[in-house]
C-alpha cells in the first residue's frame, strides 16, 4: 500500500496532467476543476456530457481533481491492481493511517486510487478503467467530502422545482425517488441525488445535481425548500406527521457521505438538525399516480 | 473487560452525538453504525465525555431520577457493558 501512497502523493508527476484539459464543474456555487493531458486519455471528455449544465468557467476552483488512466502511464500495473480488487469491492476511505500526512483521505474503489489533500484542495486521481462513471465516482466522493464544510449536503432524494419552491423526496433505493419525479409533472432538479444547503441568513434552499438516476435529468437550479417528504409507496395517497427524532434518523441515513471522521459527523448532524428545524420532514405515502400532487401542495 | 463500579470509563473520540427530542444519537465513525440512547443513557454519555468513575454515573442517575441505588447501579452497568461491547466507550481499569 505505500507504493500506492509515494505515487498518488507525488504532486509534481500529477502536476504534468495540467492544464491540457480542464473542465470546470460547480455544485451550488462549490467549483470543481477536472484535469487531464491531451496526450493521454481525456477523461474530462468522459463525463463533460454528464455534467452539461454545471459546467462554468472558475479561473479559481475550490477544488481540483487530476486525473491519470492507469493504463495510459503504468500499462503493467493494471493486472497487478485488478487481481486485488476484491479487497474494494464497495468504497474505502481511508483517514487514518501512519502512511497519510495531515488533511489527507485516500480513497480506494474497484476502479479507483485515490488521494485527496484538503489543505492543497487537490486530489490525484488514477483511474483503473476510462468508463464515465469511475471518472464521475471521483467527483462525487470529493463532493460529500468537501461540501459539508459549505454547509451543503447531499442527499438521496429526488428534487423538483413547482412555482419556484422546492420539493425534496427522499428515501433508500426502490422507495420511489425516481417515480415521484417522473409523475410531478414539474421541473425535475434530479431524480437521484439533490443538494441541501444552509445559507448564512439560515435559510435552506434546494438544488439539482448532476448526479442523476433513471431520469437522466440534473439541472442546475437552486430553489428556496419548500417541503421535504420522505416517500413510503403505499395503497393511499396522504401525508403522516413524523417525531422529529424520526425525521433526524431518517435523514441521516439518506446523506451521501464518505466522511470518516467524528468531526465530520457533528458537522453532518448539526447541518440535518437545522434543516429540521427550519423545515419539518413529513411521510409521503403514495399511490403510483399524480395523486400526491394534491397533498403536497 | 469486566466493567466494574471501581472502573474508570470515557465515551469513545470518535463517536458523534447529537440529542434530539430527548434522545441521544450516537454515531460511531464511519457512519456503518448509529445508536439511540433514552434520557437516561443521554445523561450518562453528556458526562462520559470525560473520564469518570463507574459509582459517579451510579449517582448522578440515582440524583436525577430518584432511583434506588442498587437498581441504577445494575442498569448502569448494564448500559456500560452494551456501549463496550460496541466500541463506543473505552474502559481503563
Amino acid at each position: 500500500m505505500n507504493g500506492y501512497f509515494d505515487l498518488l502523493r507525488n504532486d509534481k508527476f500529477f502536476d504534468e496532467v495540467a492544464p491540457d484539459k480542464i473542465l470546470n464543474m460547480t455544485l451550488k456555487g462549490f467549483s470543481f476543476s477536472l484535469y487531464s493531458r491531451n496526450k493521454y486519455t481525456d477523461v474530462t471528455t468522459l463525463v463533460a456530457k454528464w455534467y452539461n449544465g454545471f459546467i462554468r468557467e472558475e479561473p479559481n476552483p475550490d477544488f481540483i481533481i487530476k486525473y491519470y488512466l492507469l493504463r495510459d502511464i503504468y500499462p503493467e500495473l493494471l493486472k497487478e491492481l485488478s487481481d486485488e480488487n476484491d479487497n474494494f469491492r464497495n468504497v474505502k476511505v481511508i483517514t487514518q493511517s501512519e502512511l497519510l500526512e495531515h488533511s489527507e483521505v485516500a480513497v480506494f474503489r474497484w476502479d479507483i486510487r485515490a488521494l485527496f489533500n484538503f489543505n492543497k484542495k487537490r486530489a490525484n486521481v488514477i483511474l483503473l478503467n476510462e468508463h464515465s462513471s469511475s471518472a464521475d465516482a471521483a467527483v462525487r466522493i470529493a463532493a460529500s467530502l468537501v461540501l459539508p464544510y459549505v454547509r451543503c449536503i447531499m442527499i438521496h432524494g429526488s428534487s423538483v422545482s413547482i412555482n419556484g419552491n422546492g420539493y425534496l423526496f427522499f428515501g433508500k433505493s426502490g422507495s420511489g425517488k425516481s417515480t415521484i419525479a417522473g409523475l410531478s409533472n414539474s421541473l425535475v432538479l434530479n431524480d437521484e441525488i439533490s443538494l441541501l444547503a444552509i445559507e448564512a441568513d439560515g435559510s435552506v434552499k434546494l438544488s439539482g445535481t448532476p448526479f442523476y438516476g433513471d431520469l437522466k435529468q440534473g439541472v442546475n437550479k437552486v430553489v428556496p425548500l419548500k417541503k421535504i417528504f420522505l416517500l413510503k409507496q403505499d395503497k393511499d395517497t396522504y401525508i403522516e406527521p413524523m417525531s422529529r427524532y424520526d425525521q433526524m434518523t431518517n435523514l441521516l441515513q439518506c446523506v451521501i457521505t464518505f466522511m470518516t471522521d467524528k468531526k465530520d459527523y457533528d458537522i453532518l448532524m448539526e447541518i440535518c438538525k437545522t434543516i429540521i428545524d427550519s423545515q419539518g420532514i413529513e411521510v409521503l405515502h403514495f399511490e403510483k399516480n399524480t395523486k400526491f400532487m394534491d397533498v403536497i401542495l | 473487560m469486566k466493567i466494574l463500579t471501581e472502573t474508570l470509563v470515557i465515551a469513545n473520540s470518535e463517536v458523534a452525538f447529537s440529542e434530539i427530542e430527548g434522545r441521544t444519537i450516537l454515531i460511531k465513525a464511519p457512519m456503518s453504525t448509529m445508536h439511540t440512547l433514552n434520557n437516561t443513557g443521554g445523561l450518562i454519555w453528556k458526562n462520559l465525555q470525560n473520564e469518570i468513575v463507574v459509582s459517579n454515573l451510579v449517582d448522578l442517575v440515582c440524583d436525577n431520577y430518584d432511583a434506588e441505588k442498587d437498581v441504577a447501579e445494575a442498569d448502569v452497568l448494564e448500559l456500560l457493558e452494551a456501549l463496550y461491547k460496541l466500541e463506543l466507550i473505552n474502559v481503563k481499569s
